[in-house]
């Protein structure tokens, strides 16, 4: 697949230039091109007028040009000032100077106005002052690019204030800071320059000052591909899926909503904004949740995810391979695993049963290859078929999809769509789908929920709903308020 | 029938190595081969292939158990105390079984619901259950072990000693437990992937439990076989055997990272280092240098998967390993 096509534009030396775009926009890809990480396959990356290549990404950070990623890579049971200066150290003789070490990582840090005690240990440090570490190791002499990946997301407000102003300070000693971000509040204050990526391309480098909010959006979500929209008409039942007030400390706040029987509503949201983390709640992977989980009017305790299966609740994950299926098994085991008890008697597997349920789902979701196969010589479509097919063998009553087409061609991918139709509209399932691709929520749900940052923002019937109007939702803050704070 | 080949190639290979050893040692002595005394050497093997038997399930799910020589001595001086005091083999029987069992199952809560590695939680055990073994013996063990407990290590079904008839039916067992039964199935998906299972709703944390309390059953009555083979039980019973139990279990076929495995592989990898170990006693090999060639075959055991895999990737076949596309 190809993540990124024919991307050219420049960074000015001291701007703060913000790359925008969609979840799967080429963001981080093009990060990882010109930090060395990934080698593309034609074209080249030119620094102060030389063309380069780095070839990993310590090469790219001699050069002076370094990424500071969402979760901080830092070394937990060492010191602040032994991650800031990880392969430097200041040396007298052959031991570690960690008179000098300590001293110029407190310099350093009163520098860029962090707060920190260079002697501390990094795990009992919070997520904000970890990137503070990152960005102190990062910002060293000859530092001219620093890219920084979702800074903010982690953040709270006064934290992000005071990242803002390391981002002025760097700017005005000269160097690029690259701020790639979905917030469009911080967009506005700090960026002098926006580029705009989307399905992989470039689509527009303007001055900030020239690009407003609704101008942004619509070049992020112009996209030209159609997907098909079957029009319903079965009515939707009764409620099938009832949360109200679901809460988990710094993930997501006081969610509470519907899914009715026959009805697909999609989850619309930016990655990190704890769509994923909802579902996995209902599905009894978070016991700390709070709130409360009915199915069929029946209040249910999410336990873990083998009491919720027993209650007809079942979560598809988003990592397939590392936990949607189990790829050194058959896919015969792969789609009996979950309904081994219904398959055995005192306690003995009935393989014939279990074959005839094998090749029944395969049959019905069309996978390819045979039942005692490896699930590791299919595709990423047929894994993803498998790993659907599973649950569908333990005739549950609702869906949780986590982006079910991630990463499927588009064939598979309509395929799946269909299955997913004929589920909700023939099986009478509830299904609830989270997805990144908002062609895919429009073309398929019946309702759309928009979250940003742990709280749901937006509720929107299928008529009312466009792209524009759910990313808008999407990277709304909600009433200034933070989740995660 | 290829396909057959392949599924059993361990298995085969493992059956080879036991010609080259049986043909070894009966190079060295003349009565290697003889019947009776093979028949002998095996009942000697019996406790080893018990706890192998026990600890393979543990490690087709991607744990490790090195407390069961411990929990085996426990077993035996319970059923010596309990044979003294003059309680009759049928009662003690479930009495040992289900302390032992508990010992194990204490084993698999602290693995499975508190979350802690099972390799220090065992070693953790192993000097606990050793020292709880030392605690119920005494200082001089216990002796005057009565007939009927002597029985299971003093008759013979026909030619065969009746503990290797044990051994053999608790293989046939074993074999039924992984190879056909929820328990197997949610065992080799544990080890695959333990939180792929978690998320295809098998009970992880029971499934553990209950392999570890089956593990210390089993050792438990490795430890009648002991006391029915020695006539007496002290805290130190078994002491040391846990490096030919879990070689039997990793040269058995069984991967020390979980998911995959069988129990007729264990059964001949039990053979095979019984084999070896009787060859080096004819041989007059002393004990200490016994215990180098077992720790080497472990430390082999283990690394043949990996150096098979760097072999590939350095001589290509590069597709053999290689994931499929989109």
């Amino acid at each position: 697949m190809r993540a990124l096509t024919d991307v050219s534009f420049d960074f000015a030396a001291g701007e703060i230039h913000a790359l925008v775009g969609e979840n799967g926009a080429g963001k981080s890809t093009l990060v990882g091109v010109i930090t060395g990480l990934i080698g593309p396959d034609s074209g080249f990356v030119e620094l102060d007028g030389k063309p380069i290549r780095f070839r990993n990404p310590l090469e790219a950070r001699a050069a002076g040009v370094t990424a500071v990623f969402q979760d901080p890579n830092l070394f937990p049971h060492l010191s602040v000032a032994e991650n800031i200066f990880t392969g430097n150290y200041p040396r007298s003789g052959a031991f570690v100077d960690r008179k000098a070490m300590a001293r110029e990582a407190r310099a350093k840090l009163d520098d860029l106005g962090f707060d920190l005690d260079a002697d501390r240990l990094v795990a009992g440090l919070t997520v904000a002052e970890a990137q503070f570490v990152e960005i102190a190791r990062a910002v060293d002499t000859g530092l001219k690019i620093l890219i920084l990946d979702e800074p903010t997301s982690a953040l709270t407000p006064g934290e992000a204030e005071k990242l803002y102003a390391v981002a002025r300070k760097l700017k005005s000693l000269g160097t690029t800071v690259v701020w790639i971000s979905h917030r469009m509040e911080e967009i506005r204050v700090l960026a002098d320059t926006i580029t705009v990526l989307r399905d992989g391309g470039h689509v527009q480098t303007s001055p900030a000052a020239e690009l407003d909010d609704d101008a942004m959006i619509r070049l992020m979500v112009g996209r030209s591909v159609v997907l098909n929209q079957v029009a319903r008409t079965e009515p939707v039942g009764p409620p099938r899926l009832a949360v109200e007030h679901l809460s988990l400390p710094g993930v997501f706040d006081d969610i509470s909503f519907e899914v009715a029987e026959g009805e697909i509503v999609g989850v619309a949201g930016l990655v990190g904004s704890g769509r994923s983390e909802i579902a996995q709640g209902i599905f009894g992977l978070s016991p700390r949740m709070t709130g409360v989980v009915r199915v069929g009017g029946a209040q249910v305790k999410p336990r873990s995810p083998a009491a919720m299966a027993d209650h007809g609740v079942v979560y598809l994950p988003e990592d397939r391979d590392a936990e949607g299926v189990i790829s050194s098994l058959s896919i015969a085991a792969n789609i009996s695993l979950p309904s081994t008890r219904r398959l055995s008697r005192f306690g003995f597997m009935q393989s014939r049963r279990e074959r005839e349920l094998a090749s029944q789902q395969g049959q019905a979701l069309r996978i390819k290859g045979h039942v005692q196969d490896p699930v590791s010589s299919l595709s990423g479509g047929n894994r993803q078929k498998v790993a659907l097919a599973r649950w569908l063998a333990t005739d549950p009553r609702v869906l949780l999809l986590d982006e079910p087409t991630h990463g499927i061609d588009v064939g598979t991918k309509a395929q799946v769509h269909d299955i997913m139709r004929n589920l909700a509209r023939e099986g009478r399932m509830a299904i609830l789908m989270i997805s990144s691709d908002l062609l895919e929520v429009i073309a398929v749900s019946d309702r759309v929920l928009v979250i940003s940052r742990g709280r749901l923002t937006a509720d929107i019937p299928i008529s009312e709903a466009s792209q524009e109007r759910i990313l808008a939702a999407a990277t709304r803050a909600s009433n200034g308020k933070d989740a995660v704070a | 029938m290829s396909r057959q080949l392949r599924t059993y190639s361990s298995e085969l290979i493992l059956v080879g190595l036991i010609v080259l050893a049986a043909v070894w040692s009966s190079g060295l002595s003349p009565y290697f081969l003889d019947t009776s005394n093979l028949l002998r050497s095996a009942q000697f093997f019996v406790i080893f292939a018990l706890m192998a038997f026990g600890l393979f399930p543990v490690v087709v799910q991607g744990e490790i158990d090195i407390s069961l020589a411990s929990t085996l001595a426990v077993g035996s001086v319970l059923f010596a105390l309990l044979s003294v005091r003059g309680v009759s083999l049928f009662a003690a029987l479930p009495i040992v079984l289900v302390a032992t069992a508990a010992l194990g199952a204490v084993n698999g809560l602290l693995v499975a619901y508190a979350g802690l590695p099972s390799l220090a939680v065992t070693l953790g055990t192993m000097g606990a259950y050793r020292g709880l073994a030392y605690l119920l013996a005494g200082d001089s063990g216990v002796t005057g072990i009565t007939p009927d407990y002597r029985l299971l290590g003093s008759s013979w079904v026909g030619i065969v000693p009746s503990s290797v008839v044990l051994a053999l039916i608790i293989a046939g067992a074993c074999a039924l437990l992984m190879g056909t039964t929820s328990f197997g199935r949610y065992s080799y998906a544990i080890g695959s992937s333990p939180a792929a299972s978690r998320m295809a709703a098998v009970p992880v944390n029971r499934t553990r439990v209950a392999a570890y309390a089956l593990a210390g059953g089993l050792s438990g009555l490795a430890g009648l076989v002991w006391v029915s083979q020695y006539q007496s039980a002290r805290g130190d019973n078994a002491d040391g055997s846990i490096l030919f139990v879990l070689t039997a279990v990793v040269l058995g076929g069984v991967s020390i990272k979980g998911g995959s495995g069988r129990a007729v592989g264990v059964l001949l990898a039990v053979v095979l280092l019984g084999t070896i170990l009787t060859g080096m006693q004819l041989a007059n090999v002393p004990g200490t240098s016994q215990t180098l060639v077992i720790g080497a075959l472990l430390i082999g055991a283990i690394g043949l998967p990996r150096a098979v895999q760097l072999i590939r990737q350095r001589f290509g076949s590069g597709q053999l390993t290689a994931p499929a596309g989109e």
